[in-house]
């Protein structure tokens, strides 16, 4: 099974196609606008991202991607006017499966508990830190247990002590799933903690705005 | 199903309040034309006709969809507005969650529905409260009231109030989702697109109104 893409044009930046395998670990440094860009692409109908799978290919935006592929957005972890809970659980009360509903339930307290938010998952989310938005989405990925994980800049804009604590869970997770990384970031010293098969940087002329 | 549940609390069941007082307002105000209207010129008949074409079929949707549009209709552009500034348009995209079935769907659907549970509960409330108003004045019976509201009924009447209780809200809320979603990434658009949908808003249920009163005319 692999996370692909094909070659695409970001803003004034060529992309070549590329693919990262389950395991892998993969980055692409590029400034914010062109990572949004590409995360953009992803849910294009033009299935300019997809994966593969021996089965068959199931196309970026679509609900089998979803299921299979996690996302990390940079400050876009939570959906304000839901709490918490709706949002880690958000994906699974969209589907509307009871069973998996019930399963994501059942553990929900568990990933609170390992997260620190036990006491605050029925507060609305409203505005939060990047932490926050951070730990929402690993909580999701928690429940999810996809087999690849697209992160945007997940460290970036988070304190450093609340950056280790992340970073340690991130690794945790990534190693308990044994999930492909595709690791977008605007900078090579990122601090993400991982181990990079392949590091592509691009530099646009949008980079020093 | 739950984001359609709960905005139609948020549209219909929280208005409620301030549809009623528009109801006792608006039934008063418009039995207490029309009855000494028709008695002046003594024609009792004239007020079956006159409440049924104005309260119910005129006055009831263009209120009601005013209403929504000043209560709900902002809440929706300034909601619709901030999730696209926070970008939340596309946290829902990476979970696979379409937008126009979760932002839009819910939101056009209550509208549609409270519009039309509500432009219905105006019409009849409206009818009764003002009846009961003249017979509390001793002004008019109001069996009699009644009875001549229903002799001014018809079914065409009664179907064009349906579907202007609809429309109305359908059309405006199209024009409130529309513009948005036209704010972008840029939050100094929200009250530039709330104003203006909701001006819109209000433009199109007026055009509809006149071409439905000038249709009906030269038919």
């Amino acid at each position: 099974m692999r996370l692909c893409w094909k070659a695409m044009r970001l803003l004034d930046v060529d992309i070549p196609a590329g693919h990262v395998l389950r395991g892998e670990r993969r980055r692409l440094v590029m400034p914010r606008r062109y990572q949004f860009d590409w995360l953009r692409q992803m849910a294009s109908p033009a299935h300019d991202v997809w994966l593969q799978t021996g089965e068959a290919d199931i196309p970026g935006g679509s609900e089998g991607f979803s299921e299979r592929v996690c996302c990390m957005l940079h400050q876009r972890g939570v959906l304000a006017n839901l709490s918490l809970r709706e949002n880690i659980l958000l994906s699974f009360l969209y589907a509307g499966r009871e069973a998996e509903i019930m399963r994501a339930t059942d553990a929900l307290p568990g990933v609170a508990d390992r997260l620190d938010i036990a006491d605050k998952l029925d507060e609305q989310a409203g505005e939060r830190s990047g932490y926050m938005h951070g730990l929402i989405a690993l909580g999701r990925a928690m429940l999810l247990r996809p087999d690849f994980i697209i992160v945007q800049d997940a460290l970036a804009s988070m304190q450093p002590h609340r950056q280790e604590i992340f970073r340690s869970l991130f690794c945790e997770l990534v190693e308990e799933l044994g999930a492909g990384v595709l690791y977008l970031s605007a900078s090579t010293q990122d601090g993400s903690g991982l181990e990079f098969c392949q590091s592509l940087e691009f530099t646009g002329a949008e980079e020093s705005l | 199903m739950h984001v359609l549940i709960r905005q139609v609390y948020f549209t219909g069941v929280q208005s409620l309040p301030w549809v009623m007082t528009m109801i006792v307002l608006a039934g008063a105000t418009a039995v207490y034309s029309v009855v000494p209207f028709s008695r002046q010129i003594n024609d009792p008949s004239l007020i079956g006709t006159l409440v049924n074409a104005l309260l119910i079929q005129e006055m009831a949707p263009l209120i009601i969809g005013v209403f929504l549009l000043a209560r709900s209709g902002v809440a929706v552009v300034t909601e619709i507005g901030h999730m696209h500034v926070r970008g939340e348009d596309m946290l829902l995209q990476s979970l696979g969650i379409s937008t126009v079935e979760y932002l839009f769907l819910p939101r056009f659907l209550a509208f549609g529905l409270c519009g039309l549970i509500l432009t219905m509960l105006f019409a009849g409330a409206s009818v009764w409260l003002g009846g009961l108003m003249l017979a509390w004045t001793h002004e008019m019976n109001f069996a009699q009231f009644l009875l001549e509201v229903r002799r001014g009924a018809s079914l065409d009447g009664m179907l064009l109030l349906t579907a202007k209780g609809l429309v109305y809200p359908l059309l405006s809320c199209a024009m409130l989702l529309f513009q948005g979603a036209r704010a972008g990434n840029n939050p100094n658009q929200i009250p530039v697109c709330t104003t203006r949908g909701v001006l819109w808003g209000l433009m199109l249920m007026v055009l509809v109104d006149a071409g439905i009163a000038l249709f009906r005319s030269l038919m």
